[in-house]
Parts: C-alpha cells; structure tokens; sequence
C-alpha cells in the first residue's frame, strides 16, 4: 500500500459536480491560487484517505476533451502529458454526470490512453431514479477498464468509495479501453518507430495541439515529417472522436439503460406530453394556431402606421421637391417601393419572436423528434425535419442544412423539397392577398379567418413538400434507411438577450438583402414604367383626346385616362402584355405578370411592384395605401375588381409552390452540383403551381 | 436633358449593375453565410 501522499488530479466536463466532489473530498483544507503567468484558478486540496494516507487533490479548470481550445484546456494537457511536472498525478479521478454519460466519457477515454490510473465517478447518482436510468456497473467496469464509484455530491454519497479506490490505485488497469492509433495504422506505425519509448497517444495530442507546452518531444517532432497539414490532422482528429463516440455507443448501449416510462422529473413528464402521439400533434397545432392569429392581429396597427406613412411621405415628396423626373422616380417608384418592405417588418419580427422563443425554450427539438415519426413514412430522413422547419426562414440556409443526411438520396430530396415550405420572403404576399380577399371576420368565435387562412397556407407548405418527398422517393427508388439521433436539451426560460438579438439579427438581414434587390428593382421598374418606344407613348395625351370626347371628361378623368394608356403602351406594359395570355387562365392581368416576372428575383417583391405600378397608372395624388390601390384596381374588361377571392386564392397558391426564387436555385445547383436538379426543381413547381392556381380560378371564378 | 433627368438615367444606370452584379457575378464568402445568404 502506498506509504507517500498520493497525488490526485480531478478532471471531468464543465457542470458534472467536479467541484463539489473537490469539496466532499477536501472539506475546508483547499488552497485557491493561480497557476503561473495565467489567470487560471488553481484549487488543491488534502485529504485524509483510508489506512492514514494523505492525499493531495488538485481539481483541474472543467474540459470537455484533451484536444485544448482554451487557456484552460491547456492547462489539464500541460499536467497530463509532462510526467516531470511537480503535480504530475499518481491517479485521475474522471468525474462524469449521469445524464451526460455519452458526452462525458469521451476526456475519460482519452485520459485512459495517456496511460494514467484513472477512475470514474459517476455523480448525480441521486437523478437516477427519477430519470429511470440504471447501470449495469461490472460490465462498465469490465469495457473501461476501470474502476467506478457511483455518488451523489449533493448528498454526500459514495465519496467514501472513491477515496478506497484512490487508495487503491496502484491496482488499477493502465490499459487504454481503445487504441486510437486506428484511425490511420501507416501514419502511427511509423510514429512509434521513430518513438519506441514513447506512448503513442501523448505523441499525437503533442502533434495535435497548437500550443507548445515547453515538452521536449513537441521541439523534436516538429523536426521531423511526422507532422502533417492542419487540414489533415483536424479530419484525423474528427475520426478520432467518432471512433471514440462509436465506442462509447456500444458500451452505454448494454451498460445503461434509461426507461422513460419510470421517468419522473418535470422535463419527462413535459417530454410524455409533448412528443405524445396525440396530445402531442394537438398542442403543436394549437401553438402554430396561436402564432398565425398573433402575427396578424399584433401587427395590424404598426402596418397600418408604416403605410400610412409612406403614402404621406410620397405626396410630400411630389408636392415639395422640385418638378422633374427625378422627383417622380423618388415619390412613385423609391418611395412606394421601400414601403412595400418596411410595411412587413412588424410580420417578420413576430414570426421569429415565437419561432425564437420556441427554439429557446426547447420545445423546438420536441417538435422534430414529434414530426420524424411522419417524416419516415414519407421517405424522408428524420433530420429532413430540421431544413423543413429552418425554410420558414428561407431556403437558402435550409438547403445547406440537409448536410448533415448522410443517405445522398434522402438529401437530395429534402433539398429538392425543402423549397415548398413557406419562407419569411411569402409572408409579404400572403400578407397582403389575404387582407384584401379573405374577409376579416371570426369563426366559433375566436378565430381569425385570415390567421386561420395564413395558418393553411403554411400547412400547405409543408404538405406540399412532404407529398413531393413522397413521389420522389418512389421515382428515386429509396431504399436506404437512416436512423435519427438528436439529443433533447433541457426546456428553459428563454433569455431575453437571445430571442431579442435573434429577432433583430432576422429582421435586419430581411430589410438589408431583400430591401436593396427591391429598391434597385423599384427604380427599374418606375423607368420601364414611365418610359416606352413610339409615339403612342410620347404622345399619349394627344391620342387619348382624339380617341374620348374630351369635353365629357373631367381634368382628372382625363390625367387617369392618360397615365393608364402610357403605362399600357410602356416598356413594362408591353412586357405585361406580351406574357398575360400565358397568366390570364389563371386570373391574373398583365400588372400582375409584371409583378410575378420580376418577383423571380425574391417573392417579396411582389408587392412593391405593383406599388410602383399602380403608382405610375395613377395621376391620383392623394395619400392611398398600397392596400387601397390594389384594392380599388378594377379589370376594364369585366368591370370587376382585379383583385376578388377567386384571383387571390390563385395568386396564393401559385405562390405557395412556385420555384420563384433564384437564389434557391444557384443554391440548388451548387449543393447538387449539377444543373439538372435546379433545373427539375423549377420546372416540378412551377407546373405544379400554374396547374394548382388554374384549377382554383377556373372554379371559383 | 436636364439635371433630374440625367439623375435618373445614372440611378438606373447604377441599379441595373447593382442586380446583375448580385445575381451574375459570385462574391466571395468567408465561411457560413448564416441565416441570410441573399435569398431575399
């Protein structure tokens, strides 16, 4: 039995109780210091170990892993890897959480492969029961190679065994429970030929880490070929820690069981009813229900104040600055064009509001894990729920995140899918289309017909998406199966520094990238408005005189009349005119073309191209809303307004699953790497989109 | 042509540069473009 103070280093992941495992062992006899030249807190301690043995415990700065990003990190390295180091210890006591054990054990196998007498301590032993988890401890121990004591820091239990096993130490397995050297045999075979007394596994944390730790082997082995490119040795690092991971996999697998059904803590019990396969569905539906009804009635007055605001401003713009063109492209084009932007702020920023507060909260993971269920039986991967959720954003960020499926076939889909579901950049439009269709009246009595309607819209989004991935799994053939892995965080309070920041990040980005792309295309469009070949434009007056007795018309009959038919015969008129056989089954005149061809560029531009539009046919000039004019626009062929329900529900379903954005489709292409599946993408929806929006208007006209 | 007009010929000039410079030519990206990747 050891005669001499034992030296005891604590290591373990931040918030596993290390420091209150430090404070059973010690009680009051700790020191607090700094270690040299750094401001890293060192904390020693003695303690009094069975058969009067003294021990000296140093409690190491928290680290997930021995591959250091922080002065703290390097300080556990430093201690590990120089045995001539004064608190070089005899024994590693690893102090691991047992709701974490996964993460946890990943330093404790590292540390094994230093070769060190390590334990495991396995603290919060205390939650077990109330999470339903039980451990098989003589096949952990038999797997780690090591000895565990099991304890709960809270109460104070099972540190009597850590310290007979510290007293015990020199008993210990010093055998690694996995040899790394694996992920690259030529490479390490090598390195221990060139280093025959040295351990293999201290060689490649000194080859791995950026820091000089005033090692003698870090100086000879950067001397020599054995150190390999930064890019190189990151992906041996990353396989490194999946063979680690697999590791602890299989071992957790037969070694821990959690049975969720003998849960009892508050998270479980929120888990039971969230992710419940009834209840479940319903409160998710019921929270999205909540969302739709908020976005539109918390947003009414802020939108009605931003347009109302912007028709003044444009007034004031035409009736203060001086005549000339330039005045008219700042009051019909610039200013109504920024309006139709700024008016969807308030919209925006609610949407992320709650889908911030969700994500905060937690719920947004119960919510994946609820949808995979679904997700399987459509042929999609359970992480497909993760890029679907995320394109209520945008589409763009969401495509890049189905990376992480590793089945190409299944990621291809979710990429080619994903586009369906209704981003930040419709929101505009629906907005709009609905507010001027759909009536403002309540159904049962509390619900909102346009939230409800908005609410469908999304939901046809996702159905969209989720009966394409359907289709396309039967033409692709998918057969391959992937399993979802994610891990539930805990539910907290939200902080309101993260959903504000996150609520202002959101909105800025969706006012500085789309807000440019209009103003340059509310410019472009007030020009190919106001401008136009031939004479029927330059003399418009004139024709319009000889064609209506002018004497029956009123000076302002006679303004409208006259910017009506420069509009018609402008460049963006002929433009309208030349593509409105092609849109007019659906409804829509050629204004309205207009606006879908160049909201190909972002959807959202929709509106503020016919803001611009029916700014330039109007020689109104009094304070009207983007609403009021779309509202009072009226088809001279059928005397009806342009706008009634039967247009409108086929503006929103051509807008629901259209392919109208380009950046999608670069995107698309640079994902695939390849031309034809952007291609097939554009082509899929847009057919599918005219077909749906045919098929609405010809029945409900 | 006067000044306003020559104004708006330079402004129009300048926004159909700025569009095709956004949807034609690549920009080079540091690392993640997070949540806004010009989609909008």
């Amino acid at each position: 039995m050891a005669s001499h103070t034992i030296k005891i280093a604590l290591i373990g992941n931040p918030n596993t109780g290390k420091t209150s495992v430090f404070n059973q062992l010690t009680g009051l006899n700790q020191q607090v210091g700094n270690y040299p030249g750094i401001t890293v807190e060192r904390k020693v301690g003695n303690c009094r170990l069975p058969g009067n043995i003294k021990g000296a415990i140093i409690d190491l700065p928290g680290t997930y892993s021995l591959n250091a990003s922080s002065i703290d990190e390097n300080v556990v390295i430093e201690l590990l890897l120089n045995r001539n180091d004064k608190d070089f210890p005899d024994v590693a006591v690893v102090v691991t959480d047992v709701e974490n054990l996964k993460r946890n054990l990943l330093l404790f196998t590292q540390i094994k492969d230093l070769e060190i007498p390590t334990i495991l301590v396995i603290n919060m032993a205390d939650r077990m029961q109330k999470k339903g988890i039980t451990l098989d401890i003589p096949y952990l121990e038999e797997q780690l190679k090591t000895k565990i004591a099991v304890v709960s820091s809270r109460k104070g239990t099972g540190i009597d065994k850590i310290k007979d096993l510290i007293v015990d130490y020199e008993n210990l397995s010093t055998e690694p429970c996995l040899h790394a050297s694996t992920i690259d045999p030529d490479y390490f075979n090598r390195l221990r030929q060139a280093f025959p007394s040295q351990l293999l596994y201290k060689l490649w944390l000194v080859i791995t880490q950026d820091v000089n730790f005033g090692i003698s082997e870090k100086k000879e082995l950067l001397g020599t070929s054995f150190t390999k490119t930064r890019s190189e040795l990151k992906r041996l690092q990353q396989k490194e820690t999946i063979k680690r991971y697999q590791f602890i996999n299989d071992v957790l697998k037969v070694g821990q069981t959690i049975d969720t059904s003998k849960a009892n803590d508050l998270r479980t019990r929120l888990d039971r009813v969230l992710t419940h396969k009834v209840f479940g569905y319903v409160i998710f539906f019921g929270i999205l229900m909540l969302i739709f009804q908020s976005i539109f009635s918390w947003s009414e007055i802020p939108m009605d104040l931003i347009d109302r605001g912007f028709a003044w401003l444009g007034t004031y713009a035409s009736e203060h600055l001086p005549q000339g063109k330039l005045t008219d492209l700042i009051a019909e084009g610039v200013i109504p064009g920024i309006g139709g932007i700024v008016i969807f702020i308030p919209q925006i920023a609610f949407l992320f509001l709650f889908i911030s507060v969700l994500e905060e909260s937690g719920y947004m993971s119960r919510v994946v894990f609820l949808m995979d269920k679904i997700m399987k039986r459509f042929g999609l991967s359970g992480k497909s729920v993760v890029p679907l959720i995320s394109g209520t954003a945008c589409a763009i960020p969401a495509i890049m995140a189905a990376r992480n499926i590793e089945n190409w076939r299944e990621r291809l889909i979710t990429i080619l899918v994903t586009p369906f579901t209704t981003c930040s950049a419709r929101l505009p439009v629906y907005a709009i289309i609905i507010a001027l269709v759909i009536p403002e009246k309540a159904i049962a009595g509390i619900f909102n017909l346009q939230g409800l309607t908005l609410m469908g819209l999304y939901l046809l989004g996702f159905g969209g998406a989720i009966l394409s991935a359907y289709l396309l799994n039967k033409v692709l053939h998918t057969r391959h199966k992937s399993f979802f892995v994610a891990e539930m965080p805990n539910y907290k309070l939200p902080l309101f520094k993260n959903v504000a920041l996150n609520v202002v990040e959101k909105t800025k980005a969706f006012i500085t990238g789309a807000g440019k792309i209009i103003l340059a295309l509310s410019i472009i469009i007030w020009f190919l408005g106001s401008h136009g070949p031939g004479e029927r434009f330059d003399n418009a007056r004139q024709i319009v005189a000889e064609q209506s007795k002018a004497g029956l018309m009123t000076p302002e009959q006679m303004e409208n009349k006259v910017a009506a038919y420069q509009l018609e015969n402008s460049y963006i008129g002929i433009i309208g005119k030349t593509i409105e056989p092609v849109i007019r089954p659906l409804g829509y005149d050629w204004k309205i073309g207009i606006a879908i061809v160049s909201s190909f560029a972002a959807r959202e531009v929709f509106v503020g191209t016919l803001a611009t539009i029916y700014n330039i046919g109007s020689s109104d000039e009094s304070e009207a809303t983007i609403k009021e004019r779309m509202n009072a626009e009226v088809n001279p062929a059928t005397g009806k307004k342009v706008f009634n329900l039967a247009t409108g529900v086929s503006l929103l379903l051509f807008y629901a699953f259209a392919m109208q954005c380009i950046s999608t489709l670069a995107i698309t292409k640079k994902e695939t790497n390849s031309w034809k599946w952007p291609l097939i993408q554009l082509f899929g929806m847009s057919s599918f989109a005219y077909l749906v929006s045919l098929i609405a208007y010809q029945l409900l006209r | 042509m006067d000044i306003q007009e020559l104004l708006v010929y330079v402004i129009v000039a300048g926004a159909v540069a700025f569009l095709i410079k956004k949807f034609f030519f690549k920009k080079k990206k540091k690392g993640n473009c997070g949540d806004d990747c010009g989609c909008h």
